[in-house]
């Protein structure tokens, strides 16, 4: 229980350990001058990345879900 | 799969990540643009790296006390994973340079120390798979990686913060904490970083016991 009120405090207290900061205000969100990828927002067109990325995840995922079952049994064949 | 709420867990925070860290609102920043999003991909490679060097340090250790090699196969996996993002961590740094700070490589302080960094890592593998005896490997190879742990740290946390560097919070440079101080990107990058390390922990672990399974099938050949 101490040990983790410790590591909650020590989280909390990172913050002030900083050195200069620079605040982001609500106003660097609508600054204008700066180019984003607004184009590809307004297209829609974003959401066709993200797909892209979360597809590559997912088959990625999909591979070591099956290598941890393939162990899994190898493991259950060891023992037996 | 063995133990799963965990990889159900890393799976939910990576598409949270990769999700919220593409589409979620950002500061619009001169220079970096919508590049600030690399926060949540190339930054949290490296605590990854480092988190998963605490692991492997802990149970070089725990070796060395014990002397028993199951200790030595998740030294040598999760620093193998640690290896893999760190390798991931350097080269999106250099495609991310390449268009904020002008050039793939500026011999920038933290990237040079990186790299050396990693060069240790590699020289931590060969010293590995150059000795033949297992029990030896993993004693000279456990006393290596404590070592080579106790220089990385200072090298990338200490050094190069002496000096004047490019990354933030380096050299008078404002800490990217300055940034993330802002809460919108915490949410991401928080989960972020707990979801990569728990990513290169199930590859870690996948091979661990890839690794245990591998030697009672040795052994019986032996014994047989």
């Amino acid at each position: 229980m101490k040990k983790i009120l410790i590591i909650v405090l020590m989280i909390f207290s990172f913050g002030t350990m900083a050195q200069e900061k620079i605040p982001v205000k609500e106003s660097d969100y609508s600054n204008n001058s700066v180019e984003m990828a607004d184009a590809m927002r307004a297209d829609g067109k974003i959401y066709v990345l993200v797909g892209v990325i979360v597809m590559i995840f997912a088959g990625i995922t999909v591979y070591l879900i099956s290598t941890d079952r393939k162990i899994s049994k190898l493991e259950k064949t060891i023992q037996s | 799969m063995r133990q799963s709420w965990w990889k159900i867990l890393t799976i939910a925070l990576l598409l949270y990540t990769l999700t919220a860290g593409l589409l979620m609102d950002v500061p619009r920043l001169p220079i970096l643009n919508e590049t600030i999003r690399a926060l949540h991909f190339h930054v949290t490679m490296w605590f990854g790296m480092i988190l998963m060097l605490v692991v492997s340090v802990f149970y070089s250790i725990k070796y060395l006390r014990t002397n028993d090699i199951k200790n030595d196969d998740m030294a040598i996996e999760f620093a193998g994973s640690a290896i893999l993002f760190g390798v991931l961590g350097i080269v999106t740094g250099m495609l991310w340079a390449k268009f904020t700070w002008g050039d793939y490589w500026s011999g920038d302080p933290k990237q040079n120390a990186a790299a050396i960094g990693i060069l240790m890592y590699f020289a931590y593998l060969i010293l590995r798979n150059s000795l033949t005896d297992s029990q030896q490997r993993a004693r000279i190879g456990a006393i290596y990686n404590i070592f080579a742990f106790a220089a990385f740290i200072p090298l990338i946390f200490v050094l190069p913060r002496l000096t004047d560097s490019l990354h933030p919070g380096n050299g008078g440079n404002p800490g990217f904490n300055a940034y993330d101080l802002d809460s919108k990107l915490r949410m991401v990058f928080y989960p972020a970083i707990i979801g990569w390390t728990l990513l290169g922990s199930w590859i870690a672990t996948v091979r661990v016991r890839m690794r245990r399974v591998e030697r009672v099938l040795e052994d019986r050949m032996i014994n047989s």
